[in-house]
This record gives C-alpha cells, sequence and structure tokens, in this order.
C-alpha cells in the first residue's frame, strides 16, 4: 500500500557547486591569471579544458537522479518520545546505475546508497515526536555528489503525503478497573478464552481481530480453516475503560493508554469509551492499534 | 557500502591513484628544482603511505615541518617569490598535505594542488609534448577525482573511460573559449618565466664559440617567407655586426654610426617566429627596411628588440639586398683597426694581395684564390688555434670552420686596407615543405664578412669559397657525420635515415603549428583569426561579453539538454509500430483510441487480402509484448519485414 509514486523529471533536479567545486573554481581562477599573465597558450588552453571537463560532468551529475521515484510505504506509529518511522522506498527503474544517492530529511542526517539497474531500496526515515497526534510527514530530498564531487544534483523537496501517528505517552502505573464477567453469552456458555493461562478446552473458528498467537496451525495444515485453541479462562474478563473525569487531558490519556497496554497484556477483553462510538471489547493487536489511535487523535475530535 | 567508521577516525590510505597523479604533477619540473625537495617531499609522502602502521606526526610537529621547509627553501633562494621558489615551497607543501590529509576534502585540495603544479610546469616549457602529457594528466585527475568522490562501486575502467569520454566532448567546447577568450596584450603584472638554459649566439666571437653550437638541433627561429623563399645560398639572416677586434677575439664595435637606408630588388617580406633567447637580438635577412615594432635598426643595420625576447616572438620584415649610407671617418677607422701586435707575415701576405694599385675587387678575389690554391680545409672539429689563432690558422694549420675563415679573412682585408667586418648570423636553414616554411637551427649559426667596396658594404662568405659544397648541399651530410662520430648508427642514405628525416620534418611541422596557434596565439593573431573567420574589430569588450554569452548559454542547454535520457522502448513495440506505419500508409492509419484488436478487425474488414498476415502479426505482438515472449519477438519481426502492403487490393480478391 503506497501512495502514487513521484519521479524526479528535469525541471525538479537542480544543481550547484559544492564546497570542493567553489575551490575548483577558486583554482580555475588562478590558471587563469598565470594564463593572461605569461600570455601562455597552453595554460590557457588547460584551464577552459578544465572549466569544459567540469561543466559538463553535470549532463552526469543530472542524470544521477533523473527518472528516480519515491515510493511512499506505510508509517510506523510510536509513543510520544519515541521516534515514528516514515518508510520511504527509492525505485531506480533505469538501465543506468545510480551511485551515491543520498537521502535527506527536512531535519536530520541522509543515508547514502548505490542503486544498480532496476533496484529498489527501502529506506526508513526515523522522525522524533513531542506531541501527541498525527505527525506531519518530512519533506525528503534526494542528491547526489556523483560523478566527481564537484557538484551536488539535487532534487526539490519531496513531500511524503501519509502522516504517522503518535500515541500518548503511557504513564508509569495505572491499575486496571475491576473487571466483570463478558456479557458475550457464546463465550460465557463456553467459559473459554481466546487468550493463554488456562487448560485448553477446544477449537472454534477465529474472529477477526483475534490474535494469531493461537491459530492451531496443525489443524489449517490438516484443511480445517483457521482455528482458535480455547482456553478456560481464569483471565475472561472484560473491562471498559473510561476516561477520568478529571485531571490534566494528557496525564488522563497517559493513564487511559496504560490501561490500554496494561490490560492487552493481561489478557483482558477490554473496551473503550472516550468520546463518539464507543469502541466494543476486543482484543488483539488490531483492536490494540485502533484503541491507541483513537487515545492519539482524541483532542482533535473533542475541539 | 562505505563505512562511516573508517570515514571519520583516524586517516585512510590515500588513494593510489591520487599519489600517482601528484608525482606526475612534479615530473617535468624534476630538474629545475633541488633535488631536496623532491627528497622531502617523496619522505613525507612515504611516511603518510606508512602511516597505517607507522605514528603520523603530530599538529605540532606539523607546523614545525611547514616552517622548516619554508626556512629551507628561504636559505636556498634568499626569497619566497618567483618561480622556483615558489615552485619548490609547492612540492614541499603538497608533501607535507598529503602527510595530514585525512578527509575526502583533504584529497581534492590535492588534487588542486597538482593542477598548480602542472601550470609550473606549462610555463617552464611550453612544448606540444607536455601539452599532450597534460591532457592525459587532465583525464587522470578527473578519475581521481571520482575515485575521491564515490571509492566504490565503479570499476577503474568504467571511470576511465568515463573520464575520457568528457574530456571529448570537453575539447570542441574549450576550443571554443580558447578562440574567443580575450587575450590581453602585455600580462598582469609583467613577469615572465625566464626561460632556462639558452644556448645560441653570442656578441662574441672567438676561435670555437660556433662549432660548439654544431651539436645543438634547437630551433633558433622560423621563417616565414611571403611569396618564394630565396635560395638556400642567399638565406644570410644578419645578428651580431663584430668590428673590434684584439687579434683573437671580435666584438661589437661602438654604437655610433649611421644606419643608412635599404634598398634594391628583390625585397623579401617574411615572417620570423623567434624562440626565446634572453636578449634583444632580432635575425633579419641582410638588410631590413623597416624595424617592427617595439624595435630598432642599429648602426650595423642589425635589428634589436626593446626588451630581452622571454616568449616567443613573432615579427615581420621586409629586407632589401644592399644598404647605401657613408662611411664616416670615425667608422672607417673602426673597420680597419687592427691589432699593434699583428703578425707581419699577415701584414705581407695582405699587402701582395693590395699591390699594383688592385682594385678593392681585386684584393678580395685574392685573398679568396689564395685560401682555394693553398687547399685550406673545411673542418666541423677545427684543431686549437693558440693565442694568434690567425697567423696559426692562416700559415700552419689551414683548416678550419667558418669562425676561422671570417676572423682570418676580415684580419687580411683590414690589413690591405679595405673596412671590414665579422657578421654573425644564421644561414641556409631548412626549408619544410609541410609547413612551409624555413626552420632555422642552432646549427645553422654561420658567421661571415661584410667589405666596403663602391660604397656599400659587400657580403663575402670565405666559407664558401672555400666549401661550397659543405656549406649549400653537403652541410646536412657533415653534421650526419658528426652525429655518427658521436655514437649514433645508421647510413644517412638509408632508408632508415631518410624515414628518420621525413618523421623529423613532421614533428617540426607540428611544432610551427603549435608555435603558431597555442604559444604565440595573442591578441594580435586572436584578432587576425576572427577577420579571417568574418568578424571584424573584436575588441576585448565585445569578445568578453560574446564569452560570457556563450559560457551562460553553454550552462543553461546543459541543463535542459543534458538530462534528456533516451527511453529504452520496448522492441515489440517497435516493430508494431513499423506494421501500424505501413499500414497507415495504405490509408489505414491506427487511431489513438483503438487497441491491437480492434484494430486489426477494423484493417480485416477493409482488406480481407490481408487477413492471413495482420492476424498473424497482431497475435505475435500480443505474444511479444504482454507475454513477454522471445520467440513471439522474432515471429513478429520476420512478419513485419516480410509485410509490404499494396495501395490497391489485388483484382481477383476484390468482392
Amino acid at each position: 500500500m503506497s501512495f502514487p509514486a513521484q519521479t524526479l523529471g528535469r525541471r525538479s533536479v537542480y544543481l550547484l557547486p559544492t564546497r570542493e567545486g567553489l575551490w575548483f573554481g577558486a583554482t580555475l581562477l588562478v590558471l587563469l591569471l598565470a594564463a593572461i599573465n605569461y600570455g601562455n597558450g597552453l595554460a590557457y588552453a588547460i584551464t577552459f579544458l578544465l572549466a569544459s571537463l567540469a561543466t559538463l560532468s553535470s549532463t552526469a551529475a543530472q542524470r544521477n537522479l533523473l527518472g528516480l521515484s519515491v515510493h511512499e510505504g506505510l508509517p510506523r506509529a510510536n509513543f510520544v518520545g519515541s521516534p515514528v518511522t516514515f518508510r520511504v522506498i527509492i525505485v531506480n527503474p533505469s538501465a543506468l546505475p545510480r551511485f551515491g544517492i543520498t537521502i535527506t530529511p527536512e531535519r536530520g542526517s541522509g543515508r547514502t546508497f548505490d542503486l544498480a539497474a532496476h533496484e529498489h531500496r527501502t529506506v526508513d526515515i526515523p522522525w522524533q515526536t513531542r506531541r501527541r497526534g498525527p505527525v506531519t510527514p518530512p519533506r525528503v530530498r534526494l542528491s547526489s555528489r556523483y560523478p566527481f564531487g564537484l557538484l551536488r544534483a539535487f532534487s526539490r523537496h519531496i513531500p511524503l503525503e501519509d502522516p504517522a501517528i503518535a500515541y500518548p505517552a503511557p504513564a508509569p502505573h495505572a491499575p486496571l478497573p475491576s473487571g466483570r464477567p463478558s456479557p458475550d453469552s457464546e463465550q460465557e456458555a463456553l467459559g473459554v478464552s481466546a487468550e493463554g493461562g488456562g487448560d485448553f478446552v477446544g477449537l472454534s473458528a477465529l474472529r477477526p481481530g483475534e490474535s494469531p498467537r493461537h491459530i492451531h496451525w496443525k489443524a489449517v495444515a490438516a484443511g480445517r480453516g483457521l482455528m482458535v485453541k480455547r482456553f478456560a479462562g481464569l483471565a475472561e474478563r472484560e473491562v471498559w475503560l473510561t476516561l477520568p473525569p478529571v485531571g490534566d487531558i494528557e496525564e488522563r490519556l497517559s493513564r487511559l493508554c496504560r490501561q490500554v497496554l496494561d490490560a492487552e497484556q493481561q489478557g483482558y477483553r477490554y473496551g473503550l469509551t472516550v468520546d463518539g462510538p464507543p469502541l466494543v471489547p476486543n482484543a488483539g493487536p488490531l483492536h490494540l492499534e485502533a484503541c491507541l489511535s483513537t487515545l492519539a487523535l482524541y483532542e482533535d475530535t473533542v475541539r | 557500502m562505505k563505512t562511516p567508521s573508517a570515514r571519520e577516525a583516524g586517516p585512510q590510505a590515500l588513494p593510489a591513484i591520487l599519489v600517482a597523479l601528484i608525482a606526475c604533477s612534479f615530473v617535468p619540473l624534476i630538474t629545475h628544482l633541488p633535488w631536496w625537495t623532491w627528497a622531502a617531499a617523496a619522505l613525507f609522502v612515504a611516511w603518510r603511505a606508512g602511516g597505517l602502521w607507522l605514528r603520523l606526526p603530530s599538529r605540532t610537529l606539523r607546523w614545525v615541518l611547514v616552517l622548516g621547509v619554508t626556512a629551507l627553501v628561504y636559505r636556498r633562494f634568499h626569497t619566497l617569490l618567483g618561480e622556483r621558489p615558489g615552485m619548490s615551497l609547492l612540492v614541499l607543501l603538497v608533501g607535507l598535505k598529503a602527510l595530514e590529509a585525512r578527509s575526502q576534502r583533504d584529497s581534492v585540495i590535492l588534487v588542486l594542488l597538482s593542477y598548480i603544479a602542472l601550470l609550473g610546469s606549462l610555463l617552464v616549457h611550453p612544448s606540444l609534448f607536455i601539452g599532450l602529457y597534460a591532457l592525459a594528466f587532465l583525464v587522470a585527475s578527473f578519475v581521481t577525482l571520482s575515485v575521491i568522490s564515490q571509492p566504490v562501486g565503479l570499476s577503474m575502467r568504467r571511470r576511465w573511460r568515463q573520464a575520457f569520454i568528457l574530456l571529448l566532448q570537453a575539447i570542441p567546447l574549450a576550443l571554443i573559449a580558447y578562440v574567443v577568450f580575450p587575450r590581453i596584450a602585455g600580462g598582469l603584472w609583467r613577469s615572465a618565466p625566464v626561460p632556462i638554459g639558452q644556448t645560441g649566439l653570442t656578441a662574441v666571437l672567438r676561435p670555437g664559440s660556433l662549432s660548439d653550437l654544431l651539436s645543438s638541433r634547437k630551433v633558433a627561429m622560423r621563417v616565414i617567407f611571403h611569396g618564394t623563399p630565396p635560395p638556400k645560398s642567399q638565406r644570410y639572416f644578419r645578428a651580431y655586426v663584430l668590428a673590434a677586434t684584439n687579434g683573437r677575439v671580435w666584438r661589437e664595435g661602438p654604437p655610433e654610426g649611421k644606419v643608412g637606408r635599404s634598398r634594391g630588388q628583390p625585397r623579401r617580406r617574411y615572417t620570423v617566429l623567434l624562440n626565446p633567447t634572453g636578449n634583444r637580438v632580432l635575425p633579419a635577412l641582410d638588410w631590413p627596411v623597416d624595424a617592427p615594432r617595439h624595435a630598432t635598426i642599429m648602426a650595423g643595420g642589425v635589428v634589436r628588440a626593446q626588451h630581452r625576447i622571454r616568449h616567443i616572438l613573432r615579427y615581420r620584415l621586409e629586407s632589401a639586398p644592399v644598404r647605401r649610407g657613408s662611411l664616416a671617418p670615425a667608422e672607417r677607422r673602426e673597420d680597419l683597426a687592427l691589432p699593434s701586435d699583428l703578425d707581419p707575415r699577415i701584414v705581407a701576405l695582405a699587402r701582395r694581395f693590395a699591390s699594383r694599385g688592385a682594385s678593392p675587387a681585386t684584393i678580395v678575389h685574392r685573398a679568396l684564390a689564395y685560401f682555394v690554391r693553398h687547399h685550406f680545409v673545411y673542418t666541423l672539429t677545427p684543431p686549437a688555434m693558440g693565442r694568434d689563432p690567425v697567423r696559426r690558422f692562416l700559415f700552419h694549420v689551414r683548416a678550419g670552420y667558418c669562425e676561422d675563415y671570417a676572423a682570418a679573412f676580415a684580419t687580411l682585408m683590414r690589413a690591405a686596407g679595405l673596412p671590414t667586418r665579422v657578421v654573425v648570423g644564421f644561414f641556409g636553414g631548412e626549408f619544410n615543405p609541410d609547413g612551409g616554411d624555413v626552420i632555422v637551427r642552432e646549427w645553422d649559426a654561420h658567421s661571415w664578412t661584410e667589405v666596403w667596396i663602391g660604397g656599400v658594404w659587400r657580403r663575402v662568405d670565405p666559407t664558401a669559397v672555400v666549401a661550397p659544397g659543405a656549406l649549400h648541399e653537403g652541410v646536412g651530410a657533415l653534421r650526419r657525420l658528426l652525429e655518427e662520430r658521436a655514437g649514433q648508427s645508421g647510413s644517412y642514405r638509408s632508408w632508415w635515415g631518410t624515414f628518420r628525416h621525413q618523421l623529423r620534418l613532421w614533428q617540426d611541422a607540428a611544432t610551427t603549428n603549435w608555435d603558431n596557434w597555442v604559444i604565440d596565439y595573442n591578441a594580435r593573431r586572436q584578432a587576425a583569426l576572427l577577420r579571417r573567420l568574418g568578424w571584424k574589430n573584436a575588441g576585448l569588450a565585445s569578445l568578453g561579453i560574446v564569452t560570457l554569452t556563450l559560457g551562460v548559454l553553454v550552462a543553461s542547454l546543459l541543463k535542459t539538454l543534458g538530462g534528456r535520457t533516451r527511453r529504452p522502448q520496448d522492441p515489440a513495440l517497435r516493430a508494431y509500430g513499423l506494421y501500424c506505419g505501413r499500414l497507415a500508409r495504405i490509408g489505414l492509419a491506427r487511431r489513438d483510441s483503438e487497441g491491437p484488436r480492434d484494430y486489426l478487425a477494423r484493417a480485416v474488414a477493409a482488406r480481407p487480402d490481408l487477413d492471413l498476415q495482420m492476424t498473424a502479426i497482431t497475435a505475435a505482438y500480443i505474444e511479444a509484448r504482454y507475454a513477454q515472449r522471445s520467440a513471439a519477438l522474432a515471429r513478429l519481426r520476420l512478419r513485419v519485414r516480410s509485410f509490404r502492403p499494396r495501395a490497391q487490393p489485388p483484382r481477383s480478391v476484390r468482392p
């Protein structure tokens, strides 16, 4: 799942001399002054040749970036304070190998790599977060100093479009509210849980959102479809997590975040009501992510 | 992949090609700089190369070394400015820079310093060979830059190829810049390197002074005659007129005297390309009519430039065969002066020539006849002449080189009462059919005499009388004999000799063109060339503007054209395109909206006679294009090649 590729055309590649290139230019000036002063035709010739060589190397410099396309992968969320990750895939669609391509986000250091013909490379860009909520992706820039290090070809800023999400930082400690038996009649009757910890009682069909941890792979191999091992649960409990009514909103969200994480870890089925439609009790990574995202985006919906 | 840790921590090994490049940039200078600059620079580089296991000098020690080498250079030259001290310092500092180089940037700076060193060699000897050397050097330097900026990923072969192709592209561009870039006459701060190791004519003639030049092939000047060149026997280029003698040595007389005017026919017009001599002499054929710019005609009819000649100099002259004027009494005394201790036998001999009221012409004739009658010999290696060279030459040795003949003859004529002087210059030269010019080498140095007869100075060349063959045709042969004696093998008549001679002529032609278009391409030559190309009045400002415009134009063109990459087309598509084109020619063009199948259906409806072929081609195309089958591609190509639809279907099939 990626956004449409952005391909570097001629108008989006620029050239500027590097610092070495400027030194090179200064040397040329010295050569030219000497040629003029001594009226030395050979010195003139060498000066002009050097200048032409450096100028013409710009075509190779430009071509090194042209036609590269930048695809965007799915960004990885993280908690506030830890870096989220944006994923960029750089594709060389041509038969021309590319050398010394550097990808640099707006802030932070770049990464340099070569691309063989028709090769592509995935680059993860860590991005520090300070605030909870959606993280605007950085703009990235491709550049290279190929072939002689005298010129630097660089692309325009390429905006990434898919924002990452910074979850609220979990509070260090937040006790879970007391659970109550699941209202789910079927579950109650069976007295089983999808989570581990109890005695194995049998198999049931996998429900969407359930952890794949307990899939009975032998049953899958036997062609009976995706079955889940059920265990008689000490842990078969259900909690509803809600925003505490008073306190600093960020602090409350942090506590809630901790509760969500603990509930998931301890094998609860948990539901979440903050605002809007409640998330019905469930468990598993997808449910966890949904809950954390709701917390991350909470402020936006209130204001 | 790159290892960032190696780049940051500690110095890495210098790329081998960089070390080689630095060495190459200094090789042409080796003989011009003190040996210890090399030794020290090599030591520093070796220290650096061994630095991976040897401890590299600390920062303080490096500064001490910098001060140390500067002091050494100062002690040797007593200055830090100027070519040789500057280049010595450059060599040492490059060595030190190599010692401390640790980053990519330092390596690039080393490359840039090597360009400056190359410039030094270009200034010292701007020859064709150095030009080719510099060209190769530039390619190597770009390979080095490539290695520095992209240490891995590319093969060396690929780098060399890239740099070489770049050079081929750069040459036309540089050529345009070379032609149109405005040349500033006179330079910026008016100092030019003094050519090193000049030999050549001197203003003093003593036994052996010219025969020393015999072994020098070095080109003294090139003469391009406008119109037919005079025959070799008439090509006397005068450089010095020597009037004062002490019996052994001839020197220039006092500078007074009338200049006179050149007269007579035929006039010769010619251009001289004079190699730098370090003195002010401009050799000229016979009697120049007018002095070239920044030069004057002196009393003896010889031309002197205002400044010492440090670059190749080009000057145009017109010469006449005689010069009219009068001989002032003081000059006459000067041209008759003889040392007081002149041998009486010489005086007696001269009296015999002048006896019975002989005319000046008769005196000259008798003297020359004396040489012939007594079997005087022309030799390239005359024996030592001792303290009284003229007496010894005339009465004992009777063999000598041109300087001996000229000195003896002038002494005899003076003793006989004819004002006479010795002239030193060049004789003959070799006509080069490839360059169209006459090449005058140092071994063409010659001396002869001029005798005042009938109100003009008449040229009398006693050597030509004694050894006409040697001087006019056989000089080359004599020289080859000399070369053979010097240990070079091969007879000059052999095909090898001929071939070598031809090679030398080609080489000389190339050198002439080189001198014309590289060494001597100055403001005047530039204007002349541009005028010939149809651009009149190209001034400094307009040339500058044109250069700038061209530069901007090239830069912008590169920006727009440079990135154009050829899109590799699918071979199946190309073949199918050919097929569509052929159908279009018979009025069945494919519409933009039509896929291959729709197109086929419409084409078959219009031309059922082509059904079979078209169906096969379309099927092969679809298979080749979308199923990527190479067999289908081959089939498609074959079918398309033989698909030649006629505009009208054959009658029998027409419904």
